[in-house]
């Protein structure tokens, strides 16, 4: 395996490829007012052009407001470095400029609580990405860890119609099964699962059935696969098993489907106990992520693993990056 | 005959609507006075009515802060006519309350959304008073689905979690406004008897907001009670309501689950609405109620207005043939005996 040096400096097929492509990952609680600085090495030495960056998720408005108010003032202070992505082209000229794009991600609606029209307040606040739950219930749907499977309620029905007339990303990652499929359905717009795997490779309530993925595909939706261990394989997973599920993916659905959301933490025993974790689906933290895709700066790995397996450059590209690119473009202008 | 009957009966029992509205001031009754209202206590002959804590409507919509805030309120009123009102905690109190010519007052929320995902709020509630509690309203909420929501989740595990926490505290579970999967749910994970306190028979009135056999049965295999309650388009879908379809709806679940299961919970206040038409309806329309089922104007039925008529239910029950023991139950004696089981 080459080190992350050779990757920078060597013109190997993979590292050209990586260099020149839009890295994206969907799905990033690391990048957050708190941590940007102390991960942004990382997610320069690994190629990333964007960070899907998780705002909130599982908290309420004023809560959301104000981590969100806390980014405003981070945005300032690093603009040399980072900046907030509000159309495609605002990815694409962040890579141009060698900055880090940075999407408002929401992984969950619950900062909606129960009124729809705070759709409209967080869109012009910036966030792009809504992810429609977390684990659990909240009063927009069911998610994938909940006893019951009861598909969207009547205001979730109304956010999706909201978020599709504003252009907002429509995100099922946590979804259950009924909230998922009805999602597909109701959304004018293609969806994103930000970062799930395929159920049929690694047996997890967070992971996707065919059936899913087959729907989110034949309505031009993009999967972003995700690192988190016990969504990859039983066991300790490697880059391998990481990918397989993206060759999977690609077999099941096609290349320009599949990206990648990988969802790299490091969640302490207390925030476990916050987010009320299904211990059936979510092993006790630590979470140890494998060696050669442990963080941001192994993303490499992934490209290089592409290549071996024998993608063309165009497909790599699309994983990477430009699939969300286009559904981006495509939904939010 | 009927009517002399009817007030002997009224003297000695406990009369108990399970969910109605007494008026001090609050929408839909701002214009009746705190001596007309009391004046139409005394005409129904109430014992106690459980009163919807949380002034809700188009200005202030409910919130854990609204009903804070009425709770205050309402401790004020208690303070203010002692001599009329007390709260009862327990089954004790409205007993006492009898005894001492007060009505009183049991304490609900119809929507445990206010608690958000907290559940100590549930304790908080409790010291404040509060005993009988709605798992959701129309609408779905975290901890189930309501009956007019487009789907029929049952209880999410958050929702398990709230019935355990209401049977420690004995606070007695309300699942009127719930959807059937959450009613259900909520009968088999209670270790306590639960009450449908609002509610009318889905097989004569086919809309959601009332209780299917099976739900019905449910409850009532359990030990619980269901309220029928006196508004116009839940208990029949004729322009006008009449107190005969009323009775006709404690027929039909005395006959489905047995006289010892049934009671009142009016939906109404013992006194009438005193706003328009124009008002009454900007009130009702953020609630959920879908056009098919929001109450007609005037919203009450024929003969049984108000609480204030409850002699009349009374002398209707004696001429379907009611004996005076199962009036008794139905008025207030099977409420009673649930709140004793469940409040202590």
């Amino acid at each position: 395996m080459l080190t992350r040096e050779q990757v920078q400096t060597e013109h190997t097929r993979f590292g050209d490829l990586h260099r020149r492509a839009v890295v994206i990952d969907a799905a990033c609680p690391l990048i957050n007012p708190r941590e940007t600085k102390k991960y942004l090495p990382d997610v320069h030495r690994g190629g990333l052009t964007c960070t899907f960056a998780t705002v909130a998720s599982i908290e309420g408005a004023r809560e959301a407001l104000s981590i969100l108010s806390a980014w405003y003032a981070k945005l300032r202070e690093m603009r040399q470095e980072i900046t907030l992505a509000l159309t495609a082209d605002d990815i694409t000229a962040a890579k141009e400029s060698g900055r880090v794009a940075i999407v408002f991600h929401f992984q969950g609606g619950n900062p909606l609580e129960y009124d729809p029209r705070l759709v409209e307040v967080f869109y012009r606040l910036g966030v792009r990405v809504l992810q429609i739950t977390y684990n659990e219930r909240n009063p927009l749907g069911d998610g994938c860890t909940e006893r019951t499977d009861g598909g969207l309620s009547k205001l979730g029905l109304d956010v999706i119609a909201e978020m599709n007339r504003l252009g907002m990303l429509v995100d099922l990652a946590h979804a259950g099964y009924r909230t998922s499929m009805e999602a597909i359905e109701a959304s004018r717009a293609p969806v994103i699962f930000s970062h799930c795997n395929a159920r049929t490779l690694c047996d997890s309530p967070r992971n996707l059935p065919d059936e899913i993925l087959r729907a989110v595909g034949a309505r031009g939706g993009v999967v972003g696969v995700c690192a988190f261990p016990a969504f990859v394989s039983t066991g300790a997973p490697t880059v391998r098993d990481l990918v397989q599920h993206v060759d999977y993916l690609c077999r099941l659905i096609g290349p320009d489907h599949v990206g990648l959301g990988l969802d790299f933490s490091t969640e302490t025993e207390e925030d476990y106990e916050y987010f009320k974790y299904d211990p059936k689906v979510y092993p006790k933290p630590p979470w140890t992520y494998p060696e050669d895709i442990a963080g941001f700066s192994d993303v490499p790995n992934i490209t290089r693993r592409l290549v071996e397996l024998g993608y063309s450059d165009e497909d790599v590209m699309n994983i990477l990056g430009a699939n969300f690119v286009r559904i981006f473009r495509q939904v939010c202008g | 005959m009927e009517t002399s009957l009817a007030s002997e009966i009224h003297a000695s029992a406990f009369v108990i609507d399970a969910n109605g509205e007494l008026a001090l001031g609050q929408v839909p009754f701002t214009g009746i006075s705190a001596l007309q209202s009391f004046e139409d206590v005394r005409r129904s002959g109430l014992t106690a009515l459980s009163y919807t804590i949380g002034s809700w409507g188009p200005t202030v919509p409910l919130s854990y802060e609204s009903v804070l805030a009425d709770l205050a309120r309402w401790h004020g009123h208690l303070n203010r006519y002692r001599d009329r009102i007390r709260l009862a905690t327990r089954a004790q109190d409205i007993q006492d309350a009898k005894r001492e010519g007060r009505l009183a007052l049991i304490f609900n929320i119809q929507d445990a959304s206010i608690i958000g995902s907290d559940l100590s709020i549930l304790d908080l509630l409790y010291g404040l008073g509060v005993r009988q509690i709605q798992l959701t309203y129309n609408s779905r909420n975290l901890i189930g689905d309501g009956c007019t929501e487009r789907t029929e989740a049952g209880l999410s595990d958050f929702g398990v979690a709230v019935v355990r926490r209401l049977n420690e505290l004995q606070v007695l579970i309300d699942l009127s406004h719930c959807g059937r999967r959450t009613t259900l749910d909520a009968v088999e994970i209670s270790s306590c008897p639960v009450a449908c306190t609002h509610t009318a028979a889905r097989r004569l009135r086919d809309i959601p907001r009332n209780k299917t056999d099976e739900e019905v049965r449910a409850v009532a295999a359990g030990g619980g009670v269901i309220g029928v309650l006196a508004v116009p388009s839940f208990v029949t879908d004729k322009p006008r309501a009449t107190i005969e379809d009323v009775l006709g709806h404690i027929d039909y679940l005395v006959d489905l689950i047995g006289v010892d299961h049934v009671g009142i919970g009016t939906d109404r206040g013992v006194s009438r609405e005193s706003i328009t038409r124009e008002e009454y309806w900007e009130w009702l329309a953020p609630l959920g109620f879908k056009p098919e089922v929001a109450p007609p104007w005037p919203p009450g039925v024929e003969g049984f207005e108000s609480a204030a008529e409850l002699l009349r239910l009374t002398e209707g029950l004696i001429r379907r043939g009611y004996s005076v023991e199962d009036t008794t139950k139905i008025l207030g004696g099977n409420f009673l005996r649930l709140y004793r089981q469940t409040l202590g």
